[in-house]
């Protein structure tokens, strides 16, 4: 009798936490910045050559090293990017084409290591608190500052839809990721950190421009 | 039931403890959903459980609540000393989201786990204070050919076997092993340290396996190692390091002889010599291995493979092992850490090095003189 009902008041205690938890954590998602909204995440402007999308913030990769600035929530790759967004790679390519972006497609997966990513450069934004900040300031490397990561787009269209990862931005040159850094090459191995002072807490909405050079 | 309860919560810890660590290499964080090590690992630990637990009743497979706690309590001091606090509570709120494809808050989710396994272990203690389990008394097991033996002698030939064989196959682990052997034997501290050094984070682990490659070959000195450690990472840490390291290697030298079983001893190194060894365990045991390990140019590891042919049990063993390297382990790493310069260092390391060396053998006349006393008294 007694083994039952302790039993039972474990079990029920397992169930009043699980409630609590529920209670408190569902309330994040359901996102309004501007016009752009989950079910729309993406917009351009051919006039300012620009494509602007909405991503969520991932607060894990404050403290852990990734190499995924930004990648769809349903691609494989998709918990492991720093911000997380629900358009997807062919979206966000072919809005870059309507606003004049050519893409590199110089690499693909059995390319050298240290080759860097070609296409026309594209400068990348983050909307923080109204204002744009370069994303090179939102990020660091081995905690030290960086400069400039040279965003190219790649393109890379067939490997993106054959991988099926979700990748959008990568930080270093990417044969998948539809726009990446040329500052490091492929298979460089660096890894980056987004900085918790700069950019908005963990499931905050964020909305990203890339812009065409 | 409760004892069910009580071996799925040690799966999940060791399950979490497992899933946490992998984030330290990003290879793998980045490859997988590292939340599914801790269901993988909770299974493997409830198969252990049946299998060692209730068929083989091994104490440890069956995770009584002291050594619950103590799982608990190693788990989470580690894990607070890889990631600190914030770190800690951001990647286990990331590996529980992770596994669900969830958006809940990282400090959230993490306290909601940390509540639930709080909950259950507070469950788990007053279910061992109205049901007390009793150790499972092994009885005088060793000395007989047991299918739990025969089992542990073929595990122990077949991982010989592959450690040996592997040599021969793997051109990586051939000159690991070459590299390595030279070095410890030419003494070659600074090469060792910066071999370590090039392997960056992974630096204390390469050290660790080092430290139990030397234990498996008895011959090879352990102090060179101890002195690479603490030149590396300061001589409080590389203490620590080559202290935890070498009572791996240790407790595996000790696993391996009880692995080939006093039968199989046996037959190999006669009844007799084994029934002398026993009686010289026995009668100085835990003095025996304290002083073994305080003296600086004795090689242990023939001393923890002597250990596991007797009947003497682990704990008090790794608990002599543990006081009886200590000094010496503090000594070697002074004298380690203070190699780069700090003449202060080097003095108080001379120092402490004579007083060992002295207290060691004051300490071994002294145990001579009892035997002799005993001996004495037997003749009487």
């Amino acid at each position: 009798m007694k083994k039952n009902s302790l039993i039972i008041g474990f079990i029920a205690s397992l169930l009043l936490v699980f409630g609590i938890a529920l209670g408190t954590t569902a309330n994040v998602q359901a996102a309004k910045s501007n016009s752009l909204t989950s079910s729309h995440p993406v917009q351009y402007n051919k006039k300012k050559k620009e494509v602007t999308l909405l991503t969520t913030v991932n607060g894990t990769y404050f403290t852990q090293p990734t190499r995924h600035v930004i990648v769809n929530v349903d691609g494989s790759n998709g918990n492991k990017s720093l911000l997380k967004t629900n358009a997807t790679p062919k979206q966000i390519y072919n809005d870059l084409k309507k606003v004049g972006a050519k893409p590199g497609d110089n690499l693909d997966m059995k390319s050298k290591a240290g080759s860097k990513v070609k296409g026309s450069s594209i400068k990348v934004f983050f909307v923080i608190n109204g204002k744009r900040v370069k994303a090179e300031k939102a990020v660091q490397v081995n905690n030290k500052n960086l400069k400039k990561l040279d965003f190219k787009f790649g393109g890379n269209m067939k490997t993106n839809n054959k991988a099926k990862t979700g990748c959008v931005l990568c930080f270093d040159s990417c044969p998948v990721g539809i726009v990446s850094g040329a500052k490091y090459g492929y298979k460089y191995g660096e890894h980056f950190t987004g900085k918790s002072s700069v950019l908005p807490k963990d499931g905050s909405n964020l909305k990203v421009v890339m812009q065409v050079k | 039931m409760m004892t069910r309860l009580r071996v799925i919560y040690n799966g999940v810890v060791i399950g979490i403890l497992c899933a946490l660590l992998a984030w330290k290499s990003t290879w793998l964080q980045m490859r997988m959903s590292l939340g599914w090590i801790i269901p993988i690992v909770a299974i493997i630990v409830y198969l252990c459980y049946m299998y060692y637990g209730k068929k083989l009743q091994q104490n440890w497979a069956i995770f009584r609540f002291p050594e619950t706690l103590g799982i608990t309590i190693v788990s989470f001091i580690l894990l607070l000393m890889v990631f600190g606090w914030q770190g800690f509570v951001t990647v286990l709120g990331a590996t529980i989201r992770e596994l669900f494809k969830a958006q809940w808050s990282l400090p959230w989710t993490a306290a909601v786990i940390g509540i639930i396994l709080l909950v259950w272990l507070i469950a788990l203690f007053i279910d061992s204070r109205l049901h007390p389990v009793a150790k499972i008394v092994s009885g005088d097991k060793i000395k007989k050919l047991t299918l739990q033996s025969k089992i542990s002698l073929v595990v122990t030939i077949v991982f010989l076997v592959l450690l040996v064989g592997l040599y021969y196959v793997i051109p990586g682990y051939h000159d690991f092993i070459n590299k390595m052997s030279i070095m410890l034997a030419k003494l070659d501290i600074k090469g060792l340290r910066d071999y370590i050094n090039s392997f960056g984070v992974w630096g204390p682990l390469i050290s660790t396996l080092l430290m139990v490659f030397q234990s498996v070959l008895a011959p090879l000195p352990a102090f060179v190692l101890t002195f690479a450690n603490a030149y590396l990472y300061g001589w409080y840490f590389g203490a620590a390091l080559s202290w935890a390291s070498a009572m791996l290697g240790a407790l595996l030298c000790f696993y391996i002889a009880r692995g080939i079983g006093r039968p199989f001893a046996e037959k190999i190194i006669t009844k007799n010599a084994l029934g002398k060894m026993d009686g010289f365990f026995d009668e100085y045991g835990d003095y025996t291995i304290i002083i073994l390990r305080l003296l600086p140019f004795i090689s242990f590891d023939e001393v923890s493979y002597g250990a596991g042919f007797t009947d003497m049990k682990v704990g008090k063993f790794m608990i002599a092992t543990g006081i009886g390297q200590l000094p010496a382990t503090i000594v070697y790493s002074l004298v380690g850490g203070s190699l780069d310069g700090s003449k202060m260092m080097m003095f108080i390391a001379l120092i402490a090095f004579i007083l060992l060396v002295v207290i060691s053998l004051v300490v071994r006349k002294v145990m001579l003189n009892k035997q002799a006393k005993r001996s004495v008294d037997v003749t009487k």
